[in-house]
């Protein structure tokens, strides 16, 4: 049997566990006002450690999402145009943070719906809230596609963005061929990479897209490049083959150089070319030292000439060192650029 | 058998798994180290790696006089025939792919399982694979902490990349080499095409031990229903050629939708740890090409005999 100063410890205790229970009962997100300012103040770490602490990241997004207006509002009617991108700019931070399940991925292009309305409020354009949404654009992509959420939703939720983006900014070209990408990338839907097979109706379409662009001096040589890949893929590999080394000569863009020279090692390899595909591998490494496709590809050639320790040597150079993400990887999918496009919303934004 | 005699070159040539013929591969200009001069030394020998178990359990004892080879369809006569305690470098490979996104903490828990059944001289180490294919813990002795740290999701499943880059590991000469991926086996991403993977299976030293989880099933995954036809009926078949091509096996956790280490890896490494080595020199064949490997133990009918299907001898 308990004494009395045990019973009375035990009383206080419990009256102390009482007491701290509505502490307990606080949100579970905490901190989302402190990370608008800090993002706005360019300490975008803030907002990213934030949102890696929190395990309920849906909890978070509508958590942002309520305290956003309090915070737009709270600075002068001159600040609230770049305020609501700051909160844009952080819905899709947190859109990007999302788990790859089904309700986080639809919270997640839910907020970007959310925060695309409220740019668009901005009686002004500008060139973040033109970054904005080609970043928006790329998180959709990759959130949509490789996450396989049915295609009902792939049309719904993706082609209207590409629309806003296009209303808002008709004289950009990045939205014809982002426009076009994403008919490709229906092309790409199901189809593993490794297979050759592409769908010949949104192939198709997306070369006829391609090809209005193909003199544009901003967004050509992309044009040029899916157009060639799209032809290899069709069995075309001498017409894909021009259109990639016309890139190959023509482009300073050091992502699409390194595309290029991809493809012309796949096209390489499937004609059975292995010396000239190991070598376009190899210009791919030098203009994106540490890129895993070409590494990943090198490898297995140089494995089958029994060239073991080169093998070994590139296998170790895909595994471990850490680059920014493989851009053919996420080629398919069109959003290749999202790391540099966040970096320049970043920028933008200061 | 004395371990010193190991690193005798005939041995290097059979224990790295090696039809040796001159080499003759072109040497193109990359920044990569060449070849060692080893195992390169225009000797023709080969070694074949052999499991014989009867009801699941090693059988002890056999000699030369005990197996028939036979090398593109000849007989061939064995020189040798050695059975000694080899230790193991393990390819731990995780899925960590969206349809697997539920149940990556339980398959941190088979890494430490897995760990466990490890020999102080066996080392381990965990690559990971979604999208991109990254190592997560270098190759390690199964005492030391495992550090998974941080591992990196994104939609996509990359398997075939990343068997083929942890195939490539080189356990050198004293030790085999195990790859074990845990995975649903849908393949979506990979650069390599599944018949590239088949043959750099057969080349490779590394036998595949396949933990194949069900799909969509027990876990909150994101492969739609109305897409397994497409994503998950083909794959196994794939997979289970791969994986043979290797000599290696396709295992279920005893429940399928909760990820486990399979009982019977334990009695795989067993298994690998006192395999027979046959040696021989190849006769009656021409030296190139594709070399068809069978192996029987007459004495021993019901036993399970399992050896690589073959060996590429050079060009033909």
């Amino acid at each position: 049997m308990m004494s009395p100063a045990r019973v009375a410890v035990a009383a206080t205790l419990g009256a102390v566990f009482l007491l701290a229970e509505p502490a307990a009962q606080e949100p579970r997100v905490t901190g989302v006002a402190e990370g608008f300012a800090a993002y706005a103040r360019g300490e975008f770490d803030h907002i990213t450690g934030t949102i890696g602490r929190v395990a309920d990241r849906i909890g978070f997004a509508r958590e942002l999402r309520r305290q956003a207006p309090a915070w737009i509002d709270a600075a002068g009617p001159d600040q609230v145009p770049r305020r609501r991108l700051v909160v844009a700019a952080v819905a899709v931070e947190a859109a990007l943070a999302m788990p790859p399940l089904d309700a986080e991925s639809a919270m997640a292009v839910e907020l970007i719906q959310w925060a695309c309305r409220l740019v668009r409020r901005n009686p002004a354009r500008s060139e973040a809230e033109r970054l904005w949404h080609h970043t928006a654009l790329a998180v959709l992509q990759r959130i949509v596609v490789f996450v396989r959420l049915p295609r009902t939703y792939v049309r719904e939720e993706v082609r209207p963005h590409l629309n806003h983006g296009r209303d808002r900014y008709p004289d950009d070209p990045a939205w014809r061929l982002a426009a076009a990408g994403w008919v490709e990338a229906g092309a790409w839907y199901l189809n593993p990479v490794s297979s050759r097979a592409v769908p010949a109706d949104p192939a198709r379409q997306a070369i006829r897209a391609y090809e209005k662009l193909l003199a544009d001096e901003e967004v050509g040589a992309e044009a040029r490049l899916r157009t060639g890949y799209l032809e290899f893929r069709r069995g075309n590999s001498d017409v894909a083959l021009a259109h990639v080394l016309q890139v190959e000569a023509s482009s300073t863009d050091r992502l699409l150089l390194y595309l290029a020279a991809f493809v012309r090692g796949q096209i390489s390899e499937d004609a059975g070319r292995m010396d000239d595909a190991a070598e376009a591998y190899e210009a791919a490494l030098e203009r994106w030292p540490g890129g895993e496709s070409a590494a990943t590809a090198l490898t297995a050639i140089r494995f089958r000439q029994e060239r073991r320790p080169q093998a070994l040597a590139l296998a170790e150079l895909s595994l471990r060192t850490p680059v920014r993400e493989d851009p053919w990887r996420r080629y398919g999918r069109g959003d290749h650029r999202l790391p540099d496009l966040l970096d320049r919303l970043r920028g933008a934004l200061q | 058998m004395n371990r010193r005699l190991i690193a005798g070159p005939v041995l290097l040539l059979t224990l790295a798994w090696a039809a040796v013929t001159t080499l003759s591969a072109r040497q193109t200009a990359v920044a990569i180290p060449e070849p060692r001069p080893t195992f390169r030394s225009g000797v023709t020998a080969v070694a074949v790696d052999v499991s014989v178990r009867a009801r699941n359990n090693p059988v002890p004892g056999l000699g030369a006089g005990d197996f028939q080879l036979l090398d593109n369809g000849v007989a061939q006569r064995i020189d040798a025939v050695s059975i000694e305690p080899i230790p193991l470098d393990i390819s731990i490979l995780l899925d960590v792919s969206g349809s697997s996104y539920g149940w990556v903490q339980q398959l941190e828990r088979n890494v430490a399982e897995l760990a466990a059944l490890l020999t102080p001289a066996d080392r381990f180490r965990v690559v990971c694979f979604g999208l991109d294919v990254r190592e997560v813990v270098p190759m390690q002795s199964p005492g030391e902490p495992i550090r998974l740290g941080a591992i990196p999701y994104a939609g996509g499943t990359s398997l075939y990349d990343a068997l083929l880059l942890a195939m490539v590991h080189d356990s050198g000469p004293d030790r085999r080499h195990l790859v074990v991926p845990f995975t649903d086996g849908g393949d979506t991403t990979s650069i390599l095409p599944v018949d590239r993977v088949i043959d750099l299976a057969t080349r490779s030293d590394a036998s595949v031990h396949l933990v194949l989880l069900e799909p969509n099933d027990g876990n909150p995954t994101l492969v739609p229903r109305w897409a397994l036809p497409v994503v998950g009926r083909s794959v196994t078949s794939e997979l289970e050629r791969i994986v043979e091509s290797s000599g290696g096996r396709v295992h279920r956790p005893l429940r399928p939708f909760r990820p486990s280490v399979p009982e019977e890896i334990e009695g795989v490494l067993a298994d690998y740890r006192t395999r027979y080595l046959l040696r021989y020199s190849p006769a009656g064949v021409a030296p190139g090409g594709w070399h068809q490997i069978e192996v029987k133990v007459p004495r021993h009918p019901r036993a399970t005999i399992r050896a690589r299907k073959g060996y590429f001898g050079g060009p033909g």
